[in-house]
Formats: structure tokens, C-alpha cells, sequence
């Protein structure tokens, strides 16, 4: 026994002296700097010719949830290692969807949500052809279902619980990838996860295309927003049940406020959480002469009345000046991401009606 | 005849009443709004006033929901507690609340605007409370155990709750929205213009209960004493049944399903009178019914800036630990 003891001891010790050969610091120092993108935070990818480094992290775990090398095709990777492009994936976000539909890599798709949460035309067209396989929502996707579908990964929106099953799903060779675009805060953080979808599917040149377009509109639209005299007062949210919830500070709606020239009501009111809670009261004492509402969560002035009868007493209610997207929310959840200088856009339309030429809202409808 | 206790008892839940009702209109620190403002807002009211605005709409209706909501719950917990003579009965428990919340999903997420409206749902309300409640009565003529019929009641909200997660499948994100909100329960979604028609329904109900008191005395000896007494014993439980629906349904409408005081507070009232007479047991109910829920809605405002808790969950956290209390006693 004592041979064989002091054999392990001194393999140990030989495989811990070459750990510390490269501190682990290091290492992060130079991936980090090597980070092809620039505004999301819970994403990285390093390029490195042959071998793409993919890592995606949850900021509340403060941790890398997901992490692994994509090949490209024909060539021989790690157990951890993805073959790219992938052919079969299920995406189970309609703004998953949109970053496909963006790239135009359906036929990357092997199985998607319900169809009636999907936009796209030309989606729903491959779902009714039977090419695309329709599973139900997110949280109710069968995993049976899903197997069925073919699909070898699954592209799931990272709540910090994992996907359902995933461990079965392991050991039948299909790869879960979770999603925390939705957790950005900047718009263009959003948008810049196209990244990841043009690396999986081999269309990542059409996807850094995609991308600096976007960016390029985006700052466009915030300088021009920048060059307004007036900032207007507005509110955003609703009540749900007694609470009403506003995008805190630093959050994804409160930096498109911001850069649409916004005057936010609450936009230095931080939050752990990325929404402030309010009562109907303090919105009312503290909004009394705020001029516009946005995001109240319904598309008509009766359902807003229907839903909370008190918040028809706020200023804007009064004036008219209330927008929102939600007379086509699939619209809205499967192109906003990828179409930030669009929400931009509408964000500007309704706060500088005269700064941009004349033209549609692409999300935004005032409500009636 | 009531015990000098009793009027004591009495004269100080009025007392405590009039404190908390006064205490719940000032409690808020969001805006500081006296009473003077209050009386103003009734009978002066300038829509340019501020102070005026939120005492006609939110302090007032707020206040009269939580005493209407408080004390007609505890009178329909009371009259099914009767009419099964089980202390565990109440318009939850029964599913009662279950069938008014399906009749209100119903209407909500059918997109009709006319059992949107306030007098649709009201109607919606009380209609699915009162089917809901004449199918326990209908059970209750086959069972002899009183477990039996809890487990029906239990049953009979677990099949609305299902017919009404599949009428949201089916429906709009808008009207699913609006009815998960109004599941969760609030005291703050009436209005001024609405208390009117609250409070004068409530009263009817409460006076068409006096009418039914010889009964609710005499159906606490049984059926067989009841019907020996010249009570009309099928008649009166139906009616007794409509009234506590009526009132469930009426509450529901307007303020979601709240939980555990149609159980806690008549169990409570019995205990703090010592009686089983119906007008001493009605009066307390209201009484008694109203406070705990004004008490339970101070609570909630004051902790406010720490955390929101929705009326219903606050009112379970109180409730739950009672009725255990409860089945302790009585079974141990």
C-alpha cells in the first residue's frame, strides 16, 4: 500500500506544480482584454482563429454559468467542444427568434415555442410546414417533446435555475445553453448577443455586421437625442396589484430613457433588484406634473382603466401622452433586442415629436 | 338576552373601531392629509386639491373596503359555518370564492366589455359564488361527515382553479394580466363612486340576515330540532347559503378572494362571547370582521417601505396559525 500511496502523493504534487505554473489571474487577465464584446456583461467570446471561446455568466451568481470551445466544422475538439455551425437548436425565447430571424438561420432551428408568440411570418409558415417543431412556452416545454424535435441544443432564457431536465437531457447528447441577454442593461449589451448566434450557426461576419449597423444607428439617434434643449418628465410601469414596478437606476429602460433625452422620473433610485417598487400614492404625489407615460403594459386607456382604475388620476392619463408597445407584443419581444435603435427611434418620436424627420413608430402606439 | 360582559365587549370593539378607522385614514406617511381634508373630500370636494384627490380616492374607498370586506366576510364565514356546523367552513374553504373567481375569469378573459364592467363583474361574482355554493348544499344532502364535505369544497376550488387556468391559455396576455392581478387580491381597487353601491349592498344583505336568525339558532340544535321548532329548515339553509354566496361574491368582485377571515373571526367571535345566538354572533362578526381587517391593512401600510404584501397573503399569515389553533382544540 505505502508504494502505491506515495505514487499518488507525488502525482498530486506534480499536477498542482503545473497548475501554478499559469496563474489563474493571469489567464482571466488576457481573455477578458481579448473579449470581442463591448457593451454586454453576460457574455464573452474569444476569438482565436480555429477555436472560439464561449463564456456566459450570471452576474447575480457573480459566476460563469456556461462555458465551452466551438470548433469549427471538421475538426476535432474536447469532450466540451461544439462543432459549428450547430443544425439542430431548439430556441425557446421569442427575442432567441428574433436574433436568428435576424441573421436569417431558421433553417439552424429544429424546434421553437408556441406559435402564438411568434411574429415572423416566415417562421410560422416553417412551423405550420411541420419543419420547425412548436413546443410550448418556456416554462412548459415537454421535455419528451422536446427530444422528439431532434434538436441537439437548447437555447433557454437563464433564470439562475438551469433548464428543466438538463441533466437527462446530458446524457442524451443535447447541450442546454442558457440565455441572459434579457439581463443586459444596455441596449446595446441586448443586441450585441447576435454575436453568439452568428458564431453557433457559422454567420458571425453577417453578425459583426449586423451589430456595428445597430450601434452605429443607436449612437446616431442618442446624439441627436443629446442635442435637445427640453427634457420632458416621464414615468414608466404600472400597478400590479397594490405595487407599482418602474425600472430602477442603471436599468435596461431607464439607459434608453436616458439616452432618448428623457427626463425620468426615478432615474437615480437604485434597486438590487432591476425595478423599484412604489405605491399608487407616492406615484401620484410624486408625479403630479410628469408629462409622459410609457410601458403601462396594456394598448388601450379602457384596459388601463379595467386593470387599475386609479392610475387613470395621472397627469399623462389626463393629457393623453401614454405610449406602449403592447398592441403587438410578439412584435416587440421578438425584434426589440436586436432592434435597439428602433426602440430609440419611437423612444425619441414621443419625447422630441420634431427632432427626426417624419415618420411611423416601429413599436410604440400612443394608447387610447 | 346578552351578559353586561357582552355590552362591555361591545362598546369596545366600537370604540377600538372608530381608533383603528381614524389611526388607517392618517397612517400613511406618503402625503400627510388630516381629518379635516377627509370631510372635505366627502362633502367639499375640489378635484384642484390635491389632498382632496387622495382622500376621495384612495384613503376613503380604501378604508370602507377594508370595513366591508372584513365584516361581510366574517358574517359569510359564520352563516356556512352554521348551516354545515362545522367551525372549519367558509366561503374558501367551500370553493365558494372558487366559483366566484371562475365567473369572474369567465368574464374578464372573454373580451366582452359589458362582464368587464364593474356591475358585470359584481354580478359575475355573486352568480359563481352562489352556483358553487348551491352545489356544496347539494353535496351536503349526501354526506354526513363534515371532513367529507370540506374535501368536496376543496375539490370543488381545485376544478375552478383548472377551468380557469385553461379559460387563461385561451385568452389575450392583456385579460390574463388583469385577471392574475385581481387573483392576488387588493384593498385599494375601489373608487369613490363605487362605495355607494358596496355599502348599500352589503347593508341589504345584512338586514335580509336578521330576517333568518330564528333559524340560524334553532339549525345549531340540527335539522331534526330545527324542522320540530317550525323552522323551514330546506328553505332557510338555501337562502342562508344565497346570502353568505352573496356576500362572498360581492367582496371577491371587488377586493380578489381574501383568505382566512370568513374562518378565523367567527371562530373568534365565539370564543370571545360564549354564545350561539345568532344576533349577538352577527353584530360581532361585523364588528370583529372589520377591525381584523383594518388592523391587517395598518400593518401593511406601515411596513410598506420595507416590503409590499398583498392583502391575501397577509391575511393567510395571520389566519393560518389560528385556524391551526383551532383544529388543535378541537380535535386534540
Amino acid at each position: 500500500m505505502k508504494p502505491k500511496l506515495s505514487l499518488l502523493v507525488c502525482l498530486l504534487l506534480i499536477v498542482a506544480s503545473c497548475q501554478n505554473k499559469k496563474p489563474k489571474k493571469e489567464v482571466e487577465k488576457e481573455d477578458v482584454s481579448a473579449n470581442l464584446l463591448q457593451y454586454a456583461k453576460n457574455l464573452r467570446i474569444f476569438d482565436y482563429g480555429s477555436i472560439v471561446k464561449i463564456e456566459i455568466i450570471n452576474q447575480e451568481k457573480g459566476a460563469v454559468i456556461f462555458a465551452t470551445e466551438l470548433v469549427r466544422e471538421k475538426r476535432l475538439g474536447n469532450s466540451n467542444s461544439i462543432n459549428v455551425p450547430i443544425k439542430k437548436m431548439a430556441a425557446l425565447s421569442a427575442t432567441q427568434v428574433g436574433m436568428l430571424g435576424k441573421l436569417k438561420a431558421y433553417k439552424h432551428l429544429s424546434a421553437t415555442i408556441d406559435k402564438k408568440y411568434i411574429y415572423d411570418k416566415d417562421l410560422k409558415h416553417f412551423i405550420q410546414l411541420k419543419k420547425i417543431h412548436e413546443l410550448a412556452t418556456e416554462t412548459g416545454v415537454s421535455t419528451e417533446q422536446l427530444i422528439a424535435s431532434g434538436s441537439k441544443f437548447v437555447l433557454y432564457d437563464d433564470f439562475g435555475t438551469g433548464f428543466t431536465d438538463e441533466d437527462k437531457l446530458k446524457q442524451l447528447g443535447i447541450t442546454c445553453i442558457p440565455v441572459g441577454d434579457w439581463q443586459e442593461q444596455h441596449p446595446l449589451g441586448k443586441a450585441e448577443w447576435i454575436l453568439l448566434y452568428g458564431y453557433l450557426t457559422g454567420k458571425e461576419k453577417e453578425a459583426k455586421a449586423i451589430f456595428l449597423m445597430i450601434e452605429k444607428n443607436y449612437n446616431k439617434l442618442k446624439e441627436i437625442a443629446k442635442k435637445q434643449k427640453r427634457k420632458p418628465s416621464l414615468i414608466s410601469g404600472n400597478l400590479i396589484t397594490d405595487i407599482w414596478y418602474a425600472p430602477a437606476k442603471n436599468s435596461y429602460n431607464a439607459r434608453l430613457f436616458a439616452d432618448a433625452g428623457g427626463k425620468y422620473v426615478y432615474a437615480n433610485e437604485t434597486s438590487s433588484k432591476p425595478s423599484i417598487e412604489k405605491s399608487m400614492e407616492q406615484i401620484l404625489s410624486e408625479n403630479k406634473k410628469t408629462e409622459i407615460w410609457i410601458n403601462p403594459g396594456f394598448s388601450s386607456k379602457k384596459a388601463i382603466k379595467l386593470h387599475a382604475q386609479k392610475t387613470s388620476l395621472l397627469h399623462p392619463f389626463k393629457t393623453g401622452k401614454v405610449y406602449c408597445y403592447s398592441h403587438n407584443m410578439n412584435l416587440f419581444w421578438e425584434r426589440s433586442a436586436i432592434e435597439p435603435h428602433f426602440v430609440l427611434e419611437d423612444l425619441i418620436r414621443i419625447m422630441h415629436p420634431k427632432a427626426l424627420p417624419k415618420g411611423k413608430f416601429h413599436f410604440y402606439k400612443k394608447v387610447k | 338576552m346578552m351578559s353586561k360582559l357582552n355590552y362591555w365587549l361591545f362598546g369596545g370593539l366600537v370604540i377600538a373601531l372608530l381608533l383603528l378607522s381614524w389611526y388607517h385614514l392618517v397612517v400613511s406617511d406618503v402625503n400627510q392629509i388630516s381629518l379635516a381634508d377627509h370631510f372635505n373630500a366627502v362633502f367639499d370636494f375640489q378635484a384642484s386639491k390635491f389632498e382632496h384627490v387622495m382622500a376621495r380616492e384612495f384613503r376613503i374607498p380604501r378604508l370602507v373596503i377594508a370595513l366591508i370586506a372584513g365584516a361581510g366576510l366574517a358574517v359569510s364565514g359564520m352563516l356556512t359555518q352554521t348551516i354545515f356546523r362545522n367551525p372549519l367552513s367558509d366561503p374558501f374553504v367551500l370553493g365558494i370564492n372558487a366559483g366566484a373567481g371562475l365567473a369572474v375569469a369567465t368574464g374578464m378573459l372573454s373580451g366582452f366589455s359589458i362582464l368587464q364592467s364593474n356591475m358585470g363583474i359584481i354580478t359575475l361574482a355573486t352568480i359563481g359564488a352562489s352556483v358553487f355554493g348551491l352545489l356544496i348544499l347539494f353535496f351536503s344532502s349526501f354526506l354526513k361527515n363534515n371532513a367529507s364535505l370540506l374535501i368536496v369544497g376543496i375539490m370543488l376550488g381545485s376544478f375552478g382553479g383548472a377551468i380557469t387556468s385553461i379559460a387563461q391559455y385561451l385568452s389575450t396576455p392583456e385579460s390574463i394580466k388583469s385577471y392574475m392581478i385581481w387573483g392576488l387580491g387588493s384593498l385599494q381597487q375601489v373608487n369613490f363612486n363605487q362605495i355607494a353601491l358596496i355599502v348599500s349592498t352589503f347593508v341589504a344583505l345584512i338586514f335580509c340576515t336578521l330576517f333568518l336568525i330564528k333559524s340560524l339558532n334553532a339549525l345549531i340544535l340540527g335539522e331534526a330540532q330545527a324542522e320540530l321548532l317550525g323552522i323551514r329548515v330546506k328553505r332557510n339553509r338555501v337562502l342562508i347559503l344565497l346570502l353568505a354566496s352573496s356576500l362572498a361574491g360581492l367582496i371577491t368582485a371587488f377586493c380578489g378572494p381574501i383568505a382566512f377571515v370568513g374562518l378565523a373571526i367567527p371562530n373568534l367571535c365565539r370564543m370571545l362571547f360564549r354564545t350561539q345566538n345568532h344576533l349577538t354572533l352577527l353584530v360581532a362578526n361585523v364588528l370583529v370582521g372589520a377591525i381584523f381587517l383594518v388592523i391587517c391593512d395598518i400593518l401593511i401600510q406601515m411596513i410598506q417601505t420595507t416590503i409590499h404584501i398583498p392583502i391575501n397573503a397577509f391575511t393567510s399569515i395571520l389566519g393560518a396559525p389560528f385556524v391551526i389553533f383551532i383544529i388543535i382544540k378541537r380535535w386534540s
